[in-house]
């Protein structure tokens, strides 16, 4: 049968073209010497359409490698682009976007080869220059500098679980790097194995490749073989040889890793059985081919010549004479995992899982069956028992490293990697620390936000620093290896010493300045600095902490790598890395954090735990509030906060804000970078659409008002719930703190009452709005959370004037309840006969003061309430809607009105006490003030007749009777009239 | 009574400016600074970087002092404008929706702030054609 190979689609000039499928195996990209990438579609319909033409390059595209997100591209000249691909654009409309998303890296030498780590967040670049280069592609920042290989490296491929990389030379040295190490190293050598290539020549070079069980690596040999060399022992297990005459170029895998195809200068595509280490089928060509990708979902091969031209291959292994498919359905793993399982108990089952996403990993959406797995279970069956048999091919014992992951990757807060030779090292409420590359050395510059701080400091730095942590009081800066490995007179120090170092801005003292000079092979990962000390987690797993002064207070060794930490006041936050990785099951790695929060003196620990992130998300910031909770911002823009960290087994991470919710809202595309998080609100430098790291000078700060992602917060009842959660969450954060750390709350007692007050206010407007519809049960939740007993008076009032008389019942009994026993001992001190408990309010009438001792204000409002109490008195109907509407007004006001201020009091000497058990005269006087319980007052005066008025106006006669009254109630309304009609000589005898 | 014709006709130029000059803006303080009790109302408290509401004269008093930043109000951005100008181009449409004081608003702020607005020269050239 002739292979179903397409005609030659000539989608470059001639020269060395590179081809790669998307991971999806919808589309294909090409790169070559025209310096374009195109993106072609892969299914046959669609194949012929025009291709997406990608124009970044400006010199021969040389290599191409994709993900599920990403391309990234290299090119002649050195430059690395990364390109977006969003793959849900293909599904909604048919159209695949592909956006370019930055520059990867800069080189001086061409770029040979690229890899994609499995998780995204890495890439390894292989240069003409000796080095594999690895760049974080969170945020573009070099990770590592590989060194090692003598002349060009050639190929780089990463192990399925990025935790190996493997890397060829021009010289024929295969070498094999341990990625999992905070530094990598080399832990396998193999000289002369792989074909020693003319450097600089694209049309010389051949490529190792990795195969997608993680197995093996393919590396095309010498003597034309390809050579499968097995992980662990890193030898070479076995070699496909025999067909190819001249040099191999570029080998690819099958998904599951049965075949493999190669391709060679001789022009053949050989498609291998590599359990049979045989040649199963073949095509010849005319020409040198260059490259060859598999689909990493189906039965498909692209391959490129040297002269531009692109071939597809579909249907490559011919399923119908006994060749199982080249990629299998999630089904099969199962069975070969259940069917070894026989064979080693312990280990299989949890490697099976591994197995299992591992897969997915490469091909997730690779087909919707993989849902359905028990109808295809049958057929899968049959393929896998022939060919497990056949190649001894089947062992599933799947080795432990498949469980490793990747290092996160640790980052400061507030940093950004290098932009046309400028960095943030540090940007916080305090200041910025910006980094300035210059020939030999870098200068800092140390703006603060607030001038009258300290005056900006600007030095030149010989040390490089890379970490900075920016207080008030100074500056720690720090080294990594990193930078050192940047710089060409270094380099070959690889166990060049590390600098922590402490700049103090303002000091008695007269060299508060420091600075330790770290042991070889430990090196700081991330720093902190506060008030209270100055903090570095190194390498080594260890956190060193230090006084302001320099004094080396405290050592410890951490559980995990770490990830971030940060400081402020006297309490530490780090955030580790979790020891164990969970896989989620769209097959993508899921990272896990912890957190320690401790006090700077490394004496108490305070709160640990885990540390959530979204589903796939990472940490991208962490920091305290101004209040004090420890924060952190993950990749999917999700704001939390930790709360009730002073009650350490309480401690929760409690969502605040939606960032990523907040910009498609406001949909143009910005992007959040955060900076701090201030009183409610979340302070961040809004980037323009594409950026996500803000410019120099230092932007224009936003602040994004907390807004806690409860349900229906579209509506006014979820907003005020919201508004009500935040204040509260932020009201006991406050107290809590201050009963932490032996300190008074901010502001005082008064600024406690004051946002007790506040959160009170919420709370009566939600009351109202529960009234008003009717929901009695929820407005005594609601009231069940007020916290001083003045707004419980509020509440009865608005109750009342809601007409729910049964609610207004049920708050008072439960008043009683909640305050009644301050109010008995209140009133025993004060009024020996006042046997009930009487809202304050009333009481506020019998205990009104002379006149004399109010301002204008008062005295109007006394007269005029006087006034309308006549008239109520009178029974005339014409009041009756005027307390209401008052009250509505009141209540859709914000201002100031409903602020119960501490005035001074009149005549009593005592202070203003916020708990809500203030002397009457006090509390009186505070509400005479306002209008809202003027209002409220003119009701409570006689409740008879609010009630009355409430009812029609038949019942109102019957009440008047005192008919239709419950007893209780009666009881009640007697004390009132009781109060109301008391002498105001009794108001003398309180002043007294 | 003795008063010139340009009183007559209206307000000055330098009057309106003047009325303009209790308009509120944004500014990004550079100093720390508690409330400041004005007759018209609290101002403050400033907390560098966070962003606060001052009346004009106050914003330009400070910016000339070195003591803030002042940030251009969203109206006055030159896609803002150049938006309006196209508005504003299109036959029966009436005139585009702006503050009342803008253009002493505008005048003011980029006499004294101009640093602090993007693409200056070209809102100018924009305000004029509005």
């Amino acid at each position: 049968m002739a292979p179903s190979i397409t005609d030659p689609r000539y989608a470059h000039a001639e020269g060395f073209t590179t081809v790669a499928f998307g991971r999806g195996g919808d589309f294909i990209c090409t790169g070559g010497s025209d310096s374009l990438v195109r993106v072609f579609y892969s299914s046959k319909a669609e194949r012929d359409q025009e291709a997406i033409t990608l124009e970044q390059h400006s010199d021969n595209v040389l290599t191409l490698s994709v993900s599920r997100s990403k391309i990234i591209s290299g090119d002649e000249e050195g430059t690395v682009f990364c390109f977006d691909v969003s793959t849900s654009a293909l599904a909604e409309s048919g159209k695949l976007s592909v956006e370019p998303s930055g520059t990867v890296l800069r080189s001086v030498l061409p770029a040979r080869d690229i890899s994609i780590s499995s998780s995204e967040r890495q890439a390894a670049i292989a240069t003409d220059d000796e080095n594999v280069t690895v760049v974080s592609l969170l945020d573009m920042g070099l990770l590592h500098t590989l060194t090692g290989h003598r002349g060009s490296v050639n190929s780089v491929s990463y192990s399925p679980d990025s935790a190996y990389l493997a890397s060829t030379g021009c010289n024929g040295t295969v070498r094999v790097w341990d990625m999992r190490e905070d530094e990598p190293s080399c832990i396998s050598v193999m000289h002369k194995m792989a074909y020693v290539c003319e450097p600089g020549n694209s049309m010389d070079q051949s490529k190792a490749r990795w195969s997608p069980d993680g197995r093996f690596v393919a590396v095309p040999c010498s003597d034309h073989t390809i050579k499968l060399v097995e992980r662990g022992t890193w030898q070479a297990s076995a070699a496909l040889g025999g067909r190819h005459t001249k040099k191999i170029s570029h080998v690819t895998w099958s998904p599951n890793s049965r075949y493999m195809a190669s391709v060679g200068l001789d022009g053949q595509v050989v498609v291998w059985d590599v359990a049979a280490r045989t040649a199963i089928l073949s095509h010849a060509t005319a020409g040198a081919l260059c490259q060859i990708d598999w689909n990493p979902c189906g039965n498909m091969l692209a391959f490129t010549d040297g002269a531009g031209a692109m071939y597809i291959w579909d249907d490559v292994i011919p399923s119908d004479q006994g060749h199982a498919p080249p990629y299998e359905r999630q089904s099969d793993v199962v069975h070969e995992t259940v069917a070894s399982h026989d064979d080693n108990d312990m280990d299989s089952a949890p490697i099976g899982g591994l197995f299992d996403d591992g897969d997915g990993a490469d091909g997730g959406e690779m087909d919707s069956d993989g849902a359905d797995d028990d109808i295809d279970d049958g057929e899968a069956l049959d393929d896998f028992v022939v060919d497990d048999d056949g190649g001894g091919y089947a062992e599933r014992q799947a080795p432990r490293w498949m469980a490793s992951d990747a290092p996160a990757h640790a980052f400061q807060p507030g940093s950004t990697p290098w932009v046309s030779g400028r960095r943030y090292l540090a940007f916080n409420m305090v200041g910025s620390v910006v980094a300035v590359a210059q020939d030999s050395y870098n200068s800092i510059d140390i703006t603060f936000h607030d001038k009258s701080l300290h005056r900006d400091v600007h030095f030149s730095d010989s040390f490089r620093f890379a970490l900075a942590a920016l207080t008030e009081s100074g500056c720690l800066f720090a080294t990594t290896t990193k930078a050192l490995a940047n710089d060409h007179a270094l380099r070959s120090a690889d166990d060049a010493e590390s600098v922590l170092s402490f700049r103090a801005f303002a000091s008695w003292s007269a060299s508060a300045d420091w600075m330790f000079k770290l042991p070889l092979k430990e090196h700081p990962r991330c720093i902190a600095a506060s008030s209270h000390g100055a903090a570095a987690v190194t390498s080594l797993g260890m956190l060193r902490l230090f006084t302001c002064g320099g004094v080396q207070r405290h050592i410890e060794s951490l559980p995990g790598r770490v990830v971030t930490c940060v400081a402020r006041g006297d309490l530490l936050l780090v955030v580790l890395e979790a020891l164990g990785s969970v896989k989620s099951n769209m097959g993508a790695r899921r990272l896990e954090y912890e957190y320690v929060l401790m006090t700077m003196d490394g004496q108490t620990r305070v709160a640990r735990g885990c540390c959530p992130v979204g589903p796939g998300a990472e940490i991208v910031w962490a920091g305290f509030s101004e209040e004090g909770h420890p924060a952190t911002c993950d990749s999917k823009g999700m704001l939390r906060v930790l709360h009730r960290y002073w009650a350490a087994s309480d401690a929760c991470w409690v969502p605040v804000l939606d960032t990523r919710r907040l910009a498609s809202e406001r949909g143009n595309h910005e992007t959040f970078w955060p900076v701090a998080l201030s009183a409610s609100q979340f302070i961040v430098a809004t980037c323009k659409p594409k950026t996500r790291f803000p410019p120099f000078p230092a932007p224009i700060l936003d602040e994004l008002d907390v807004e806690v992602p409860l349900l229906h917060t579209d509506t006014s009842v979820g907003q005020q719930e919201a508004k009500l959660f935040a204040a509260r969450l932020f009201g006991d954060q406050l107290s809590g703190e201050a009963e932490r750390s032996g300190g008074d709350y901010p502001g005082g007692a008064s600024g406690q009452s004051r946002d007790d007050l506040e959160q009170d206010k919420l709370l009566l407007r939600l009351i109202q709005l529960a009234c008003k519809a009717d929901k009695s049960q929820r407005a005594v939740d609601l009231a069940q959370m007020i916290k001083l007993d003045r707004s419980f008076d509020a509440a009865i009032k608005i109750a009342v004037y809601q007409k729910q008389t049964t609610l207004a019942e049920r708050l008072m009994r439960i008043k009683d309840t909640k305050f009644g026993s301050e109010d008995d001992e209140y009133d025993n001190v004060h009024n020996s006969d006042d046997e009930q408990p009487a809202p304050a309010a009333l009481n506020a009438r019998r205990h009104r003061p002379p006149a004399a001792t109010y301002g204008q204000k008062q005295n109007t409002a006394t007269s005029k309430d006087s006034s309308d109490m006549d008239l109520s008195e009178d029974g005339a109907d014409t009041v009756s809607t005027k307390p209401g509407g008052m009250a509505a007004a009141m209540l859709e006001d914000d201002g100031p009105e409903l602020v119960v201020r501490p005035a001074k009091p009149p005549v009593t000497s005592k202070p203003f006490n916020p708990f809500g058990v203030a002397a009457p005269s006090t509390s009186m006087e505070i509400k005479r003030s306002d209008s809202f319980f003027k209002a409220a007052d003119l009701h409570s005066k006689s409740p008879s007749d609010v009630s009355s008025r409430a009812a029609s106006p038949s019942k109102r006669q019957q009440r008047e009777d005192g008919a239709a009254i419950a007893p209780r109630k009666q009881a009640k309304m007697s004390a009132f009239q009781y109060k109301k009609k008391a002498p105001i000589a009794d108001d003398a005898d309180d002043e007294a | 009574m003795a008063i010139t014709t340009q009183q007559r006709e209206g307000f000055t130029m330098p009057e309106l400016e003047y009325l303009a000059q209790c308009e509120d803006v944004t500014i990004v303080p550079l100093y720390r600074m508690d409330r400041l009790e004005l007759v018209r109302g609290p101002v403050g408290p400033f907390r560098p970087p966070q962003k606060a509401q001052a009346p004009l004269w106050l914003a330009v008093a400070l910016k000339r002092a070195n003591r803030c930043r002042i940030v251009a109000p969203k109206w006055l951005s030159y896609s803002h404008l150049r938006e309006l100008c196209k508005q504003e181009e299109q036959p029966e449409s009436m005139f585009a929706r702006l503050p009342v004081h803008y253009l002493e608003t505008a005048h003011i702020l980029l006499g004294a702030a101009e640093d602090d607005i993007a693409d200056s020269q070209d809102i100018r050239r924009l305000l004029q054609d509005l």
